[in-house]
Protein backbone atom coordinates (compact mmCIF):
# COMPACT_ATOMS: atom_id res chain seq x y z
CA UNK A 1 0.00 0.00 0.00
CA UNK A 2 1.02 3.49 -1.09
CA UNK A 3 1.38 5.08 2.32
CA UNK A 4 1.61 8.95 3.40
CA UNK A 5 4.93 8.35 4.50
CA UNK A 6 5.97 6.39 0.99
CA UNK A 7 4.10 9.19 -0.84
CA UNK A 8 5.56 11.92 0.92
CA UNK A 9 9.20 10.62 0.42
CA UNK A 10 8.29 9.81 -3.57
CA UNK A 11 7.19 13.58 -3.98
CA UNK A 12 10.21 15.12 -1.98
CA UNK A 13 12.45 12.20 -4.50
CA UNK A 14 10.08 13.41 -7.65
CA UNK A 15 10.67 17.23 -6.78
CA UNK A 16 14.22 17.16 -6.66
CA UNK A 17 14.63 15.32 -9.34
CA UNK A 18 11.74 15.34 -12.24
CA UNK A 19 13.71 18.63 -14.34
CA UNK A 20 16.96 16.19 -14.56
CA UNK A 21 15.42 13.66 -15.06
CA UNK A 22 13.00 14.72 -17.76
CA UNK A 23 15.86 16.52 -19.36
CA UNK A 24 17.96 12.76 -19.52
CA UNK A 25 14.73 11.59 -21.05
CA UNK A 26 13.97 13.78 -23.75
CA UNK A 27 18.13 14.19 -24.76
CA UNK A 28 17.96 9.84 -24.79
CA UNK A 29 14.67 9.03 -26.34
CA UNK A 30 13.87 8.72 -29.97
CA UNK A 31 10.56 9.26 -30.37
CA UNK A 32 9.12 12.53 -28.30
CA UNK A 33 5.59 10.79 -27.61
CA UNK A 34 7.20 8.18 -25.46
CA UNK A 35 8.54 10.87 -23.37
CA UNK A 36 5.85 10.88 -20.44
CA UNK A 37 5.75 7.32 -20.37
CA UNK A 38 9.03 6.54 -19.74
CA UNK A 39 8.84 8.94 -16.92
CA UNK A 40 6.22 7.56 -15.52
CA UNK A 41 7.84 4.38 -16.01
CA UNK A 42 10.87 5.80 -14.00
CA UNK A 43 9.22 7.30 -11.38
CA UNK A 44 6.67 3.86 -10.89
CA UNK A 45 9.71 2.24 -10.24
CA UNK A 46 10.75 4.78 -7.60
CA UNK A 47 7.72 4.38 -5.75
CA UNK A 48 8.14 0.06 -6.23
CA UNK A 49 11.35 0.48 -4.54
CA UNK A 50 10.45 2.46 -1.97
CA UNK A 51 7.52 0.62 -0.78
CA UNK A 52 9.99 -2.85 -1.10
CA UNK A 53 12.22 -1.45 1.37
CA UNK A 54 11.54 2.09 3.27
CA UNK A 55 14.89 2.49 4.40
CA UNK A 56 16.70 1.87 1.61
CA UNK A 57 17.95 5.60 0.99
CA UNK A 58 17.07 6.77 -3.08
CA UNK A 59 19.88 9.23 -4.12
CA UNK A 60 19.56 11.02 -7.60
CA UNK A 61 21.95 8.75 -8.76
CA UNK A 62 20.06 5.83 -7.90
CA UNK A 63 17.01 7.41 -9.63
CA UNK A 64 19.36 7.84 -13.05
CA UNK A 65 20.35 4.71 -12.94
CA UNK A 66 16.67 3.34 -13.16
CA UNK A 67 16.51 6.14 -15.58
CA UNK A 68 18.87 4.48 -17.88
CA UNK A 69 17.62 0.64 -17.17
CA UNK A 70 14.53 2.05 -18.18
CA UNK A 71 14.84 3.94 -21.37
CA UNK A 72 16.88 0.65 -22.65
CA UNK A 73 14.33 -1.40 -22.00
CA UNK A 74 11.55 0.55 -23.37
CA UNK A 75 13.06 0.47 -26.75
CA UNK A 76 14.53 -3.18 -26.19
CA UNK A 77 10.57 -4.10 -25.79
CA UNK A 78 8.70 -2.02 -27.66
CA UNK A 79 10.32 -0.93 -30.75
CA UNK A 80 12.62 -3.75 -31.11
CA UNK A 81 14.69 -1.25 -31.79
CA UNK A 82 18.55 -0.29 -30.14
CA UNK A 83 18.77 2.40 -28.70
CA UNK A 84 21.15 5.16 -30.01
CA UNK A 85 23.04 7.52 -27.44
CA UNK A 86 22.99 11.25 -28.54
CA UNK A 87 25.91 11.49 -25.62
CA UNK A 88 28.35 8.95 -26.58
CA UNK A 89 28.57 9.19 -30.82
CA UNK A 90 30.07 11.11 -33.20
CA UNK A 91 28.25 9.71 -36.07
CA UNK A 92 25.56 11.92 -35.37
CA UNK A 93 27.13 15.21 -37.25
CA UNK A 94 26.95 12.78 -40.44
CA UNK A 95 23.11 13.14 -40.52
CA UNK A 96 23.22 16.54 -40.22
CA UNK A 97 22.76 18.60 -42.96
CA UNK A 98 23.85 22.61 -42.35
CA UNK A 99 21.79 23.90 -45.27
CA UNK A 100 22.49 28.00 -44.16
CA UNK A 101 25.20 29.38 -43.18
CA UNK A 102 24.13 30.95 -39.66
CA UNK A 103 26.11 33.96 -38.82
CA UNK A 104 27.58 33.52 -35.16
CA UNK A 105 25.49 37.39 -33.98
CA UNK A 106 22.12 35.54 -35.75
CA UNK A 107 18.84 37.23 -33.92
CA UNK A 108 16.44 34.13 -32.87
CA UNK A 109 14.10 37.16 -32.32
CA UNK A 110 13.83 38.27 -35.65
CA UNK A 111 11.40 35.45 -36.42
CA UNK A 112 9.31 36.31 -33.82
CA UNK A 113 6.33 33.71 -33.33
CA UNK A 114 3.28 35.77 -32.41
CA UNK A 115 0.29 33.69 -32.49
CA UNK A 116 0.25 31.78 -29.41
CA UNK A 117 -1.19 28.70 -30.19
CA UNK A 118 0.37 25.74 -28.40
CA UNK A 119 -1.56 23.13 -29.70
CA UNK A 120 -0.25 23.90 -33.48
CA UNK A 121 3.37 24.83 -32.34
CA UNK A 122 3.80 21.62 -29.93
CA UNK A 123 2.20 19.44 -33.92
CA UNK A 124 4.56 21.29 -35.88
CA UNK A 125 7.43 20.71 -33.49
CA UNK A 126 6.38 17.20 -32.86
CA UNK A 127 6.37 16.72 -36.79
CA UNK A 128 10.18 17.70 -37.32
CA UNK A 129 13.01 15.67 -36.83
CA UNK A 130 13.49 14.32 -33.09
CA UNK A 131 17.02 16.52 -32.60
CA UNK A 132 15.32 19.44 -33.39
CA UNK A 133 12.47 19.15 -31.03
CA UNK A 134 15.18 18.31 -28.60
CA UNK A 135 17.08 21.51 -29.00
CA UNK A 136 13.85 23.73 -28.93
CA UNK A 137 13.55 22.16 -25.33
CA UNK A 138 17.35 22.73 -24.08
CA UNK A 139 17.45 26.35 -25.54
CA UNK A 140 13.94 27.25 -24.49
CA UNK A 141 12.95 25.29 -21.53
CA UNK A 142 16.69 24.37 -20.68
CA UNK A 143 17.83 27.73 -20.95
CA UNK A 144 20.95 25.72 -22.11
CA UNK A 145 23.28 27.79 -24.32
CA UNK A 146 24.06 26.80 -27.99
CA UNK A 147 27.82 26.07 -26.69
CA UNK A 148 26.35 23.82 -23.92
CA UNK A 149 23.44 22.32 -26.19
CA UNK A 150 26.23 21.32 -28.83
CA UNK A 151 27.85 19.21 -26.30
CA UNK A 152 25.11 17.34 -24.26
CA UNK A 153 23.96 16.41 -27.85
CA UNK A 154 27.03 15.95 -29.36
CA UNK A 155 26.75 17.97 -32.57
CA UNK A 156 28.12 20.97 -33.01
CA UNK A 157 27.37 24.63 -32.33
CA UNK A 158 27.04 25.28 -36.30
CA UNK A 159 24.29 22.73 -36.61
CA UNK A 160 22.71 23.87 -33.83
CA UNK A 161 22.31 27.23 -34.60
CA UNK A 162 21.27 26.11 -37.90
CA UNK A 163 18.31 23.96 -36.90
CA UNK A 164 17.13 26.80 -34.18
CA UNK A 165 17.30 29.53 -37.06
CA UNK A 166 15.84 27.20 -39.57
CA UNK A 167 12.76 25.62 -37.62
CA UNK A 168 11.91 29.47 -36.48
CA UNK A 169 11.62 30.72 -39.99
CA UNK A 170 10.01 27.94 -40.82
CA UNK A 171 7.20 27.99 -37.81
CA UNK A 172 7.35 32.07 -38.47
CA UNK A 173 6.39 31.65 -41.96
CA UNK A 174 3.86 28.35 -41.39
CA UNK A 175 2.23 30.59 -38.48
CA UNK A 176 1.78 33.37 -41.22
CA UNK A 177 0.81 31.80 -43.85
CA UNK A 178 -2.62 30.03 -42.56
CA UNK A 179 -0.80 27.21 -39.84
CA UNK A 180 -3.74 27.21 -38.27
CA UNK A 181 -5.95 26.30 -40.70
CA UNK A 182 -3.53 23.57 -41.58
CA UNK A 183 -3.90 21.73 -38.56
CA UNK B 1 5.11 37.09 -25.63
CA UNK B 2 8.28 36.35 -26.48
CA UNK B 3 9.81 33.57 -28.31
CA UNK B 4 11.17 32.25 -25.26
CA UNK B 5 7.94 32.52 -22.93
CA UNK B 6 6.15 30.98 -25.91
CA UNK B 7 8.30 27.88 -26.15
CA UNK B 8 8.78 27.71 -22.36
CA UNK B 9 4.45 27.66 -22.29
CA UNK B 10 4.67 24.92 -24.27
CA UNK B 11 7.24 22.56 -22.89
CA UNK B 12 5.78 23.19 -18.95
CA UNK B 13 2.42 22.52 -20.86
CA UNK B 14 3.04 19.74 -22.70
CA UNK B 15 5.83 17.97 -20.04
CA UNK B 16 3.75 19.46 -16.78
CA UNK B 17 5.18 18.27 -13.52
CA UNK B 18 2.51 18.24 -11.32
CA UNK B 19 0.19 16.54 -14.36
CA UNK B 20 2.78 13.72 -15.00
CA UNK B 21 2.61 13.41 -11.37
CA UNK B 22 -0.84 12.72 -10.78
CA UNK B 23 -0.42 10.12 -13.21
CA UNK B 24 1.82 8.38 -11.65
CA UNK B 25 0.20 8.31 -8.87
CA UNK B 26 -2.87 7.63 -9.97
CA UNK B 27 -1.30 4.37 -12.11
CA UNK B 28 0.14 3.03 -9.01
CA UNK B 29 -3.42 3.23 -7.83
CA UNK B 30 -4.64 1.35 -10.38
CA UNK B 31 -1.67 -0.70 -9.93
CA UNK B 32 -2.53 -1.83 -6.03
CA UNK B 33 -6.03 -1.92 -6.64
CA UNK B 34 -5.57 -4.97 -9.36
CA UNK B 35 -2.73 -6.22 -7.07
CA UNK B 36 -5.41 -6.63 -4.00
CA UNK B 37 -7.66 -8.62 -6.46
CA UNK B 38 -5.06 -10.82 -8.35
CA UNK B 39 -2.77 -12.11 -5.11
CA UNK B 40 -5.49 -13.24 -3.49
CA UNK B 41 -4.27 -16.07 -1.40
CA UNK B 42 -5.14 -19.29 -3.48
CA UNK B 43 -3.06 -17.39 -6.41
CA UNK B 44 -0.06 -16.73 -4.40
CA UNK B 45 0.23 -20.33 -4.35
CA UNK B 46 -0.29 -19.85 -8.69
CA UNK B 47 2.86 -17.40 -8.34
CA UNK B 48 4.99 -19.49 -10.46
CA UNK B 49 3.21 -20.29 -13.40
CA UNK B 50 1.46 -16.85 -13.55
CA UNK B 51 4.59 -15.76 -14.38
CA UNK B 52 4.99 -17.50 -17.13
CA UNK B 53 1.61 -17.23 -18.60
CA UNK B 54 1.77 -13.47 -18.54
CA UNK B 55 4.88 -13.91 -20.88
CA UNK B 56 3.00 -17.32 -23.30
CA UNK B 57 -0.77 -16.71 -22.02
CA UNK B 58 -3.85 -18.86 -22.28
CA UNK B 59 -3.13 -20.55 -19.04
CA UNK B 60 -6.85 -21.21 -16.48
CA UNK B 61 -6.93 -21.42 -12.86
CA UNK B 62 -9.59 -21.99 -11.21
CA UNK B 63 -10.65 -20.99 -7.33
CA UNK B 64 -13.10 -22.24 -4.90
CA UNK B 65 -16.55 -21.05 -4.85
CA UNK B 66 -17.49 -18.54 -2.07
CA UNK B 67 -20.67 -16.55 -2.90
CA UNK B 68 -22.95 -15.18 0.41
CA UNK B 69 -26.67 -15.31 -0.26
CA UNK B 70 -27.07 -12.19 -2.29
CA UNK B 71 -29.66 -9.43 -1.17
CA UNK B 72 -31.95 -7.40 -2.57
CA UNK B 73 -30.57 -3.63 -2.82
CA UNK B 74 -32.78 -1.76 -5.78
CA UNK B 75 -36.08 -3.24 -6.71
CA UNK B 76 -38.56 -0.79 -9.16
CA UNK B 77 -40.58 -2.92 -11.22
CA UNK B 78 -40.19 -6.77 -12.32
CA UNK B 79 -38.30 -5.50 -14.92
CA UNK B 80 -35.71 -4.21 -12.95
CA UNK B 81 -34.41 -5.76 -9.95
CA UNK B 82 -30.46 -5.77 -8.73
CA UNK B 83 -29.19 -8.35 -6.20
CA UNK B 84 -25.30 -8.02 -4.75
CA UNK B 85 -23.34 -11.38 -4.68
CA UNK B 86 -21.02 -10.56 -1.83
CA UNK B 87 -18.07 -12.65 -2.44
CA UNK B 88 -16.60 -14.02 1.22
CA UNK B 89 -13.66 -15.68 0.18
CA UNK B 90 -11.14 -16.91 -2.60
CA UNK B 91 -13.87 -17.49 -5.61
CA UNK B 92 -11.68 -15.60 -8.05
CA UNK B 93 -10.49 -17.07 -10.78
CA UNK B 94 -7.80 -15.88 -13.13
CA UNK B 95 -7.10 -16.27 -16.24
CA UNK B 96 -3.89 -14.23 -17.55
CA UNK B 97 -4.23 -12.76 -21.19
CA UNK B 98 -1.70 -11.83 -23.70
CA UNK B 99 -2.64 -8.14 -24.34
CA UNK B 100 -1.44 -4.87 -25.03
CA UNK B 101 -2.60 -1.64 -23.99
CA UNK B 102 -2.05 2.10 -25.81
CA UNK B 103 -3.43 4.25 -23.23
CA UNK B 104 -4.39 7.85 -22.75
CA UNK B 105 -5.56 10.35 -20.07
CA UNK B 106 -7.35 13.57 -19.50
CA UNK B 107 -9.18 15.98 -17.79
CA UNK B 108 -13.01 15.91 -18.22
CA UNK B 109 -14.56 19.62 -18.81
CA UNK B 110 -15.59 21.37 -15.94
CA UNK B 111 -18.34 22.74 -17.81
CA UNK B 112 -19.92 19.20 -18.54
CA UNK B 113 -22.14 19.13 -15.81
CA UNK B 114 -23.68 16.14 -15.59
CA UNK B 115 -20.33 14.58 -15.93
CA UNK B 116 -20.81 12.51 -19.02
CA UNK B 117 -17.58 11.85 -20.35
CA UNK B 118 -16.34 13.94 -23.34
CA UNK B 119 -13.74 10.86 -24.93
CA UNK B 120 -16.87 8.69 -24.60
CA UNK B 121 -19.50 10.66 -26.10
CA UNK B 122 -17.94 9.10 -29.27
CA UNK B 123 -19.61 6.09 -28.69
CA UNK B 124 -23.03 6.18 -29.13
CA UNK B 125 -23.50 3.34 -26.52
CA UNK B 126 -22.26 5.31 -23.71
CA UNK B 127 -24.15 8.46 -24.63
CA UNK B 128 -26.00 8.44 -21.42
CA UNK B 129 -23.40 7.36 -18.67
CA UNK B 130 -23.74 8.98 -15.54
CA UNK B 131 -20.41 8.85 -13.08
CA UNK B 132 -19.76 10.27 -9.81
CA UNK B 133 -19.85 14.00 -9.80
CA UNK B 134 -16.11 13.70 -8.30
CA UNK B 135 -14.91 11.66 -10.82
CA UNK B 136 -12.55 14.61 -12.54
CA UNK B 137 -10.27 12.09 -14.71
CA UNK B 138 -10.59 9.84 -17.13
CA UNK B 139 -7.62 7.46 -18.80
CA UNK B 140 -8.86 5.40 -22.02
CA UNK B 141 -7.55 2.38 -23.47
CA UNK B 142 -7.41 0.20 -26.26
CA UNK B 143 -6.67 -3.62 -26.09
CA UNK B 144 -5.57 -5.27 -28.37
CA UNK B 145 -4.57 -9.10 -28.53
CA UNK B 146 -2.39 -10.52 -31.51
CA UNK B 147 -3.61 -12.55 -34.22
CA UNK B 148 -3.05 -16.26 -32.60
CA UNK B 149 -2.84 -17.74 -36.15
CA UNK B 150 -0.32 -15.42 -37.49
CA UNK B 151 1.77 -15.28 -34.02
CA UNK B 152 2.02 -18.82 -32.80
CA UNK B 153 5.05 -18.68 -30.67
CA UNK B 154 7.15 -21.28 -29.00
CA UNK B 155 9.83 -18.86 -26.37
CA UNK B 156 9.81 -15.86 -24.38
CA UNK B 157 12.28 -13.94 -27.36
CA UNK B 158 9.46 -14.97 -30.08
CA UNK B 159 6.70 -13.78 -27.63
CA UNK B 160 8.09 -10.55 -27.59
CA UNK B 161 8.45 -10.21 -31.35
CA UNK B 162 4.67 -10.98 -31.34
CA UNK B 163 2.63 -8.30 -32.98
CA UNK B 164 -0.99 -7.09 -31.27
CA UNK B 165 -2.92 -6.52 -34.26
CA UNK B 166 -6.71 -7.10 -33.11
CA UNK B 167 -8.59 -4.73 -31.59
CA UNK B 168 -10.26 -6.52 -28.91
CA UNK B 169 -12.44 -4.00 -27.05
CA UNK B 170 -12.47 -0.69 -25.37
CA UNK B 171 -11.39 0.52 -21.80
CA UNK B 172 -12.49 3.84 -19.77
CA UNK B 173 -11.29 4.11 -16.36
CA UNK B 174 -13.16 7.51 -14.87
CA UNK B 175 -11.82 7.90 -11.02
CA UNK B 176 -11.94 11.24 -8.91
CA UNK B 177 -8.51 13.46 -8.20
CA UNK B 178 -7.19 11.50 -5.09
CA UNK B 179 -7.38 7.97 -7.27
CA UNK B 180 -9.51 6.63 -4.71
CA UNK B 181 -12.46 5.60 -6.34
CA UNK B 182 -12.75 4.36 -9.93
CA UNK B 183 -15.16 2.86 -12.44
CA UNK B 184 -13.88 0.69 -15.15
CA UNK B 185 -15.72 0.10 -18.02
CA UNK B 186 -14.58 -2.29 -20.79
CA UNK B 187 -16.89 -2.51 -23.66
CA UNK B 188 -16.87 -3.94 -27.60
CA UNK B 189 -19.27 -4.58 -29.87
CA UNK B 190 -17.52 -7.56 -31.26
CA UNK B 191 -15.76 -8.96 -28.42
CA UNK B 192 -15.92 -10.11 -24.98
CA UNK B 193 -13.50 -7.28 -23.20
CA UNK B 194 -10.84 -9.38 -21.86
CA UNK B 195 -10.93 -9.52 -18.11
CA UNK B 196 -8.11 -11.77 -15.83
CA UNK B 197 -10.23 -13.04 -13.66
CA UNK B 198 -13.96 -14.52 -13.32
CA UNK B 199 -16.20 -15.87 -10.83
CA UNK B 200 -17.72 -19.80 -9.99
CA UNK B 201 -20.84 -18.47 -10.62
CA UNK B 202 -22.93 -21.35 -8.04
CA UNK B 203 -25.14 -19.62 -5.52
CA UNK B 204 -25.18 -16.40 -7.16
CA UNK B 205 -28.30 -14.31 -7.98
CA UNK B 206 -29.08 -12.65 -11.29
CA UNK B 207 -29.92 -8.95 -11.62
CA UNK B 208 -32.06 -7.10 -14.11
CA UNK B 209 -32.73 -3.17 -15.74
CA UNK B 210 -35.35 -3.05 -18.08
CA UNK B 211 -35.24 -7.33 -18.25
CA UNK B 212 -31.10 -7.03 -19.74
CA UNK B 213 -29.61 -10.20 -17.31
CA UNK B 214 -26.52 -9.82 -15.27
CA UNK B 215 -24.75 -10.17 -11.99
CA UNK B 216 -23.45 -8.38 -9.83
CA UNK B 217 -20.10 -9.44 -6.94
CA UNK B 218 -19.25 -7.41 -4.51
CA UNK B 219 -15.60 -8.23 -2.85
CA UNK B 220 -14.36 -5.50 -0.20
CA UNK B 221 -14.74 -2.37 -1.85
CA UNK B 222 -15.36 -3.48 -5.48
CA UNK B 223 -18.31 -4.44 -7.98
CA UNK B 224 -17.79 -6.17 -10.80
CA UNK B 225 -20.60 -6.96 -13.50
CA UNK B 226 -20.33 -8.04 -17.14
CA UNK B 227 -23.45 -7.54 -19.73
CA UNK B 228 -24.79 -7.70 -23.18
CA UNK B 229 -26.74 -4.45 -24.18
CA UNK B 230 -27.28 -3.42 -27.50
CA UNK B 231 -25.44 -5.62 -28.97
CA UNK B 232 -22.30 -4.46 -27.07
CA UNK B 233 -20.38 -6.68 -24.65
CA UNK B 234 -19.68 -4.65 -21.10
CA UNK B 235 -17.41 -5.40 -18.05
CA UNK B 236 -17.23 -2.89 -15.17
CA UNK B 237 -15.54 -2.74 -11.94
CA UNK B 238 -16.03 -0.38 -9.35
CA UNK B 239 -13.73 0.65 -6.75
CA UNK B 240 -14.87 2.42 -3.68
CA UNK B 241 -18.11 3.49 -4.80
CA UNK B 242 -21.59 3.41 -2.83
CA UNK B 243 -24.33 1.12 -4.21
CA UNK B 244 -26.21 3.86 -5.11
CA UNK B 245 -23.45 5.41 -7.48
CA UNK B 246 -23.71 1.41 -9.16
CA UNK B 247 -26.98 1.44 -9.63
CA UNK B 248 -26.90 5.40 -11.40
CA UNK B 249 -24.21 4.08 -13.68
CA UNK B 250 -25.62 0.78 -14.54
CA UNK B 251 -29.48 2.35 -15.24
CA UNK B 252 -27.59 5.10 -16.87
CA UNK B 253 -26.12 2.62 -19.44
CA UNK B 254 -29.18 0.03 -19.72
CA UNK B 255 -31.90 2.51 -19.93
Amino acid sequence: MLDQETLKIFEKLYEETYENILKYVVCSCSNIEDVKDIVQTIYLEVIKKLKKDASFKITKQYIFGIAKNKINSYYRFNYKAKIVSLFSSKNNEKEIEIIDNIPDEFDLQAYLINKNNVEIIWDFLKKKKVIIFKIFYLYYYCNLKIKDIASTLNISEANVKNYLYRTLKELASFMKYGGENNV
Amino acid sequence: MSNEELFKKIFEEKFNKEEIKKEIISKEFVKENNKKIKLMPILKLALAPICLTIIIGGFIIFGGKKVSKPDIIFQENNSTQIYVNKIKENSLARLDCDIKTISKTEKLDDSNNNNTANSSQQFEVLKSLKVPEDFNNIEYNLIYVSDNENNKTANIEDAREKKYNVLNNYNFIYYNEKSERSINISFSNKNEPIRDYFFIEENSKTSKINNIEFKIYNYEKTYFTKFIYNNYYFDIETSNITQEELITLLTSIIN
